[in-house]
C-alpha cells in the first residue's frame, strides 16, 4: 500500500515538473508583457508582474491595429477551418469508403505531396496568385491549403474504423450518398472532426511565410506577420511584442478548450464499434 | 455495391480541384526550376547542372547528416515521451488531468516569434537554463555554440514544442481502445507496465505509425528551431535542408539550387516512410 | 436545412470576405490629381518617414504617402518573392539594406529605377563618397541614401577604470587584446561579445581595411590577407580568453545588459539600443575608434544604413524620386531622423547643433559628433551579388576560429566553399 503511494506521489512530482517546463516560458512572456522593454533581459531574469500591461497594450495597438489583427486572424483561420474541414472530410470519405479507379494512385500523390519542402513551393504559388491577381486578398491566404493531406490522411483512418454494414444498410432503405454521410457516418465522427479542426486551426493561426509574402498592406495583416513587422533593426519593444504574443495565444487555447472536449470525451469510440 | 460509380468522384472533387490547383501546379513548376538557373533576371535550363553541384557540396552534405542525427535521436525520444505522457493522463483515476493535458499542449501553439526571443535568451550561457542546473553543480553548458550542444538544444526546442501535440493524438486514439480489455488483464493479474506494453502499443500501432511519419516528415523539413536559435551555426553543425533551401533561395536567388535540394529531400522522405512502412508491417 | 443555409452563408461570407481589400488604390496614372505611394521600411523609419511626408504635402498637396511597416528579413522575403515574379506585388519603393541593394540589382537590374539617371547627380556632393559606392552597380546608383552606420567601439567606462585601462592608450589591436586581459582579470568581464550568428563584427573588421567580401570583378576575398588578419584577431581573442559569443541578437543584447562584456563593436545605431534597453548603465558606456591593424592607420568603417530603392513598375517613379530626394536633402528631415535614432549620411546636416550637443547617456560627452567626424574617414566598400554567401561563410569561420582552427586553414575551406558555389 505503501509503495502505491509513493508510485503515486512520484508520478505527480513528475508530471508537475513536466507540467511546469511546458508552461514556464508562457508565464515568463506574460511577464514581458507587464514590464518595460528593458526588463526583458535582466539577469537574473524578471519574474514578476509588473505595472506597465495598458502601456505595452496602447503602444502595441498604436503600432499594428491590435483589434483588426486579431478580427483578421480569427476570420482567416475559422472560415479555413470549416471549408477545409468540409473539403477534406469529403475525401477522405471517398478515399475509405467507396471502390473506385485511381483510389490508392490519388491517396498515395496526396501523402507524398508532403514532403514537398514549402521553401520550395514558394515561389510558384506566388507567381500562380499574382497571375490571378489575388494578391492581398483573404483568399490568399485561406485557398491554397484547403486540401490539406494531413487532415484527409487522418479523417481517412478514422472512416476506416467506421463499420461498412451500416452504411450498405442505409443504401439498401434507399437513403442517398449525401444524406448517408452527413446523418450517419458524421455524427459518430465528432471527436476526429474535433482533433482535425484544432491540427488546421493551429496550422492556419500560426502560418507565417505564406501571409508575409501575399500580403502587402498592414490592414490584412494577420498575428505572426504583424508581430514580425514589431521586430525593428536596433530598436525593439519587447513590451509590446509580448503583449502581441500573448493575445495571440488566447483564442488557440480557447479553440483548444472547446474542442478537447468532444474527443477526449471518452465512449465514442466504443460506440460504435 | 449500389452507388453509382461517379459518386466517389463527386465527393473527391473539391479536394482534387484545389489540390491541383495550388500543391500539384508549385510542385510541378519547382520540380523544372530544379534544371535552371537565373540569369540576369531570367531562369535558363542548365540540364542537371543544379544536381551535379549538389555533389560537391559539403555544406549539402552536412546538411543531410544533421538531419538524419537529429531525426534519429529526436523523434524516438519524443515520440516516446508522448506515449509515456498520453498513458498517464488516460488514467480515469488522475486528478487534475484536464489541467495537464492543457499545459503539455501549449507549447504547439507557440508563436515563432516569442519562441526565437525567448529560447535563446534562456539557452544563452548565463541563461536561467544553466542557472538551474548550476543548483545541481552542472554546467555551465555552452547551448547555442558548441557544435554537439547546439544539436541537442534544438533535439531539446523541438521535443519541448510537439511532445504534447502527438501526446493529444495519442489520447484522442487511446478512446478507441475498449476498457473490457484491460478490465480482462488485470483479472489475469497483468500489472499497469505489462497493459502499457501488451494492450495500449499493440493496439495504438497505427497511430505510432502515423505520427512517426508526420514527425519525419517535418523533421527532414525542418527549419524553424535552426533559423530561430542557431541561424545553422556553430560552423554549419545544425543546418538542416530546410535551412539550406531557404538560405539559397532567399538569401541567395537560387531557387533553381535551392528545387533540386528540395528534390532530393523529396526522395529521402518517400524512400524513409517506405521503410517505415515495410518494418511496420502493413498501414 | 439549417446546415444548407448554414453552409450558403459561410460561403457568402467567405466570397464578401475575399473581395475585400482586393483592390490597389493609386494605379490612376493619367491624371495624377492623387499621388498615392507606398514605401517599405523598418520600424524606426515609420514616424520619420510620415513627418517627413507632411512638410512635403505642403507644397505637393496631391502626394500621399503610405508606409508599410514591416522587419528588414521580412521585407528581404517578400523583395525576393516580388522580384522572381516580375515585379508582382511590390510597393512604389522601399528601404533597403545598403549590402543587399547590389544582390538585388545584379540580378534584377531592370525592377530597379537608375537614380543616377533620374538626376541624382546634381547631389553627389552631399553624400560621402562611401555611401554612394555601396548603392551603386556599373557605375550608377540605384539607391537614394539615407541613413548611415559609422562604427565604433561602444566600451565601458567603469569597466576600464576599475581595471586602470585608459581607452586612449589603445591603438592597435595588440593593445586592444592587452587591455582585454587586464581587464577580464580584475572585472571578471569579456573584452567582447559579438552575435555569433551574424557576421557583423567581421564585416567591420573587413571593411576597416577596405575590403568586401568580393572584388567588383566577382573574385571571393574571403581567403585573401585581410580575412586571415580579421580571422586571426578572432583567435587571438579566443586564445586569451576575452571573447564571448551571443547567439542572435537577443543574447547579445542580454550580454552588454548582464555586464558580461567591456566593449561592443558596432554602428552607431547601438546609441538607440543602449539607451532603449539598458537605461541603467547610463553614464557607464563611452566611444572610442576602432584599432588599428599593423601597417595600416585606418581605424573607421561602415556596418548597416539603408537607402531607398525605387522600383520601375510604380506608376508613380517621378514624384516618389521627388519626394525622396526631398526627404534626404532635408536639414528638417534629417535632424527628426536623427532624433528617432538614426544616423543620417547627409553631409551638411552634421553643421547641425544636434552633433554637438552631450549625450547624456554617454557621461554627456558629445558622441554624435565623434560619429560625424568618423563619416568622412570611412574606407569605400563595395557590395556583389554574392555578399549574402560571404557573410554567411565569415559566420562559420568565426566559429571555426573559436573552436581552434587555425585561421588560414578555416578562410581556405570557407574560400572553397564560396567557389563551389558561385562557378
Amino acid at each position: 500500500m505503501i509503495q502505491k503511494q509513493i508510485k503515486k506521489i512520484v508520478q505527480y512530482v513528475l508530471l508537475i515538473i513536466f507540467f511546469i517546463i511546458s508552461v514556464f516560458p508562457f508565464y515568463w512572456m506574460f511577464v514581458g508583457s507587464t514590464n518595460h522593454t528593458s526588463k526583458m533581459f535582466t539577469n537574473p531574469p524578471t519574474l514578476t508582474v509588473g505595472s506597465q500591461l495598458m502601456e505595452n497594450l496602447t503602444n502595441l495597438n498604436n503600432s499594428v491595429g491590435i483589434w483588426r489583427v486579431l478580427f483578421n486572424s480569427l476570420f482567416v483561420s475559422l472560415t479555413y477551418v470549416v471549408l477545409a474541414l468540409a473539403v477534406c472530410t469529403l475525401a477522405a470519405y471517398a478515399l475509405s469508403k467507396f471502390e473506385f479507379k485511381g483510389r490508392n494512385a490519388i491517396f498515395i500523390t496526396f501523402l507524398l505531396s508532403m514532403m514537398i519542402p514549402y521553401q520550395a513551393t514558394l515561389i510558384p504559388l506566388f507567381q500562380l496568385f499574382s497571375e490571378l491577381g489575388l494578391l492581398n486578398t483573404y483568399f490568399a491566404l485561406i485557398a491554397p491549403q484547403l486540401c490539406y493531406p494531413f487532415a484527409i490522411f487522418l479523417m481517412r483512418q478514422n472512416f476506416l474504423a467506421f463499420p461498412t454494414a451500416l452504411i450498405e444498410a442505409a443504401r439498401i432503405d434507399g437513403a442517398g450518398e449525401l444524406k448517408i454521410f452527413f446523418s450517419i457516418v458524421l455524427p459518430s465522427m465528432k471527436p476526429a472532426l474535433a482533433a482535425t479542426a484544432i491540427f488546421l486551426f493551429m496550422m492556419q493561426w500560426n502560418n507565417f511565410m505564406w501571409p508575409l509574402v501575399v500580403l502587402s498592406s498592414q490592414d490584412m495583416y494577420t498575428f505572426p506577420v504583424a508581430l514580425s513587422s514589431l521586430i525593428g533593426f536596433s530598436i525593439i519593444d519587447y513590451g509590446q511584442v509580448m503583449v502581441g504574443i500573448s493575445i495571440a495565444t488566447v483564442p488557440i487555447i480557447i479553440f483548444f478548450l472547446v474542442l478537447q472536449k468532444h474527443f477526449i470525451a471518452g465512449m465514442l469510440g466504443s460506440a460504435v464499434k | 455495391m449500389s452507388y453509382s460509380k461517379w459518386t466517389p468522384y463527386l465527393f473527391l472533387a473539391p479536394a482534387l480541384i484545389l489540390f491541383l490547383a495550388f500543391t500539384i501546379y508549385p510542385i510541378f513548376a519547382s520540380f523544372v526550376l530544379s534544371f535552371q538557373t537565373l540569369d540576369a533576371g531570367s531562369y535558363i535550363f542548365v540540364g542537371l547542372d543544379n544536381y551535379i553541384r549538389l555533389l560537391n557540396d559539403t555544406v549539402f552534405g552536412k546538411a543531410i547528416l544533421n538531419t538524419i542525427i537529429i531525426l534519429v535521436v529526436q523523434v524516438p525520444i519524443m515520440l516516446f515521451l508522448a506515449l509515456v505522457l498520453a498513458n498517464a493522463l488516460n488514467n480515469q483515476l488522475l486528478k487534475l488531468r484536464g489541467f495537464f493535458r492543457v499545459g503539455f499542449f501549449l507549447p504547439a501553439v507557440t508563436s515563432l516569434v516569442a519562441y526565437s526571443i525567448l529560447f535563446s535568451i534562456m539557452l544563452q550561457d548565463a541563461g536561467i537554463i544553466n542557472q538551474f542546473l548550476g543548483f545541481f553543480g552542472i554546467g555551465p553548458i555552452s547551448w547555442l555554440s558548441s557544435s554537439f550542444w547546439a544539436k541537442a538544444s534544438i533535439i531539446l526546442a523541438m521535443t519541448w514544442r510537439w511532445t504534447g501535440y502527438n501526446m493529444v493524438i495519442y489520447l484522442a486514439a487511446m478512446q478507441n481502445i475498449p476498457n473490457e480489455l484491460y478490465e480482462a488483464a488485470s483479472l489475469d493479474g497483468a500489472g499497469k507496465l505489462k497493459q502499457f506494453l501488451h494492450i495500449t502499443i499493440p493496439n495504438l500501432k497505427p497511430v505510432i505509425l502515423f505520427t512517426a511519419i508526420i514527425s519525419t516528415i517535418s523533421t527532414l523539413q525542418l527549419f524553424d528551431e535552426p533559423y530561430n536559435l542557431t541561424n545553422g551555426g556553430p560552423a554549419d553543425a545544425t543546418m538542416t535542408l530546410g535551412l539550406y533551401i531557404y538560405n539559397n533561395g532567399f538569401r541567395y536567388f537560387d531557387f533553381g539550387y535551392a528545387s533540386a535540394v528540395a528534390y532530393v529531400v523529396v526522395i529521402m522522405v518517400a524512400i524513409l516512410s517506405y521503410f517505415q512502412l515495410k518494418v511496420s508491417g502493413d498501414q | 436545412m439549417k446546415k444548407l443555409i448554414l453552409g450558403i452563408s459561410l460561403v457568402v461570407l467567405f466570397v464578401a470576405g475575399c473581395s475585400n481589400d482586393s483592390t490597389d488604390g493609386g494605379k490612376d496614372s493619367s491624371k495624377k490629381e492623387n499621388v498615392d505611394v507606398t514605401i517599405w521600411a523598418t520600424n524606426i523609419n515609420v514616424p520619420v518617414l510620415e513627418k517627413a511626408a507632411e512638410l512635403y504635402k505642403e507644397d505637393h498637396p496631391e502626394f500621399n504617402l503610405n508606409v508599410e511597416e514591416m522587419n528588414n528579413d521580412d521585407i528581404r522575403s517578400k523583395m525576393t518573392a516580388g522580384l522572381q515574379s516580375a515585379g508582382q506585388g511590390l510597393p512604389d519603393g522601399a528601404l533597403l539594406v545598403d549590402d543587399g541593394i547590389t544582390g538585388y540589382v545584379t540580378n534584377f537590374s531592370d525592377t530597379f529605377a537608375n537614380i543616377t539617371e533620374l538626376g541624382f547627380d546634381e547631389h553627389e556632393d552631399q553624400f560621402p563618397q562611401y555611401k554612394m559606392d555601396s548603392v551603386s552597380y556599373e557605375g550608377d546608383m540605384y539607391a537614394i541614401p539615407f541613413d548611415a552606420g559609422p562604427v565604433g567601439v561602444f566600451y565601458r567606462a567603469d569597466l576600464f577604470e576599475e581595471a586602470g585601462v585608459n581607452a586612449e592608450d589603445i591603438k592597435t589591436w595588440n593593445d586592444y587584446f592587452e587591455a582585454g586581459e587586464k581587464i577580464k582579470e580584475v572585472t571578471g568581464a569579456n573584452m567582447l561579445s559579438f552575435d555569433s550568428n551574424d557576421s557583423t563584427v567581421y564585416t567591420i573588421l573587413m571593411s576597416q581595411q577596405g575590403k568586401g567580401y568580393f572584388e567588383q570583378d566577382g573574385t571571393s576575398n574571403m581567403d585573401s590577407e585581410v580575412s586571415i588578419e580579421t580571422a586571426s584577431v578572432f583567435s587571438e581573442m579566443a586564445e586569451r580568453d576575452i571573447i564571448f559569443r551571443a547567439p542572435g541578437w537577443n543574447a547579445w543584447v542580454a550580454s552588454l545588459v548582464d555586464s558580461q562584456t567591456a566593449t561592443a563593436i558596432t554602428g552607431a545605431w547601438l546609441i538607440g539600443t543602449l539607451e532603449q534597453q539598458v537605461p541603467d548603465q547610463s553614464g557607464n558606456w563611452a566611444v572610442m575608434p576602432l584599432p588599428s591593424f599593423e601597417g595600416s592607420d585606418s581605424r573607421s568603417a561602415n556596418q548597416g544604413g539603408s537607402s531607398f530603392s525605387i522600383f520601375e513598375s510604380s506608376d508613380n517613379k517621378e514624384e516618389l524620386y521627388d519626394f525622396l530626394v526631398f526627404f534626404a536633402t532635408s536639414t528638417e528631415v534629417q535632424e527628426l531622423a536623427m532624433e528617432g535614432g538614426l544616423f543620417p549620411s547627409y553631409l551638411p546636416v552634421y553643421e547641425s547643433d544636434l552633433f554637438a550637443e552631450p549625450v547624456e547617456y554617454f557621461n554627456n560627452e558629445p558622441v554624435w559628433e565623434f560619429f560625424a567626424e568618423e563619416m568622412t574617414k570611412i574606407p569605400s566598400v563595395f557590395y556583389t551579388e554574392h555578399d549574402s554567401l560571404g557573410r554567411d561563410e565569415a559566420v562559420k569561420v568565426q566559429a571555426e576560429v573559436l573552436e581552434g582552427t587555425d585561421p588560414e586553414q578555416s578562410v581556405s575551406d570557407a574560400n572553397g566553399r564560396i567557389e563551389n558555389r558561385i562557378n
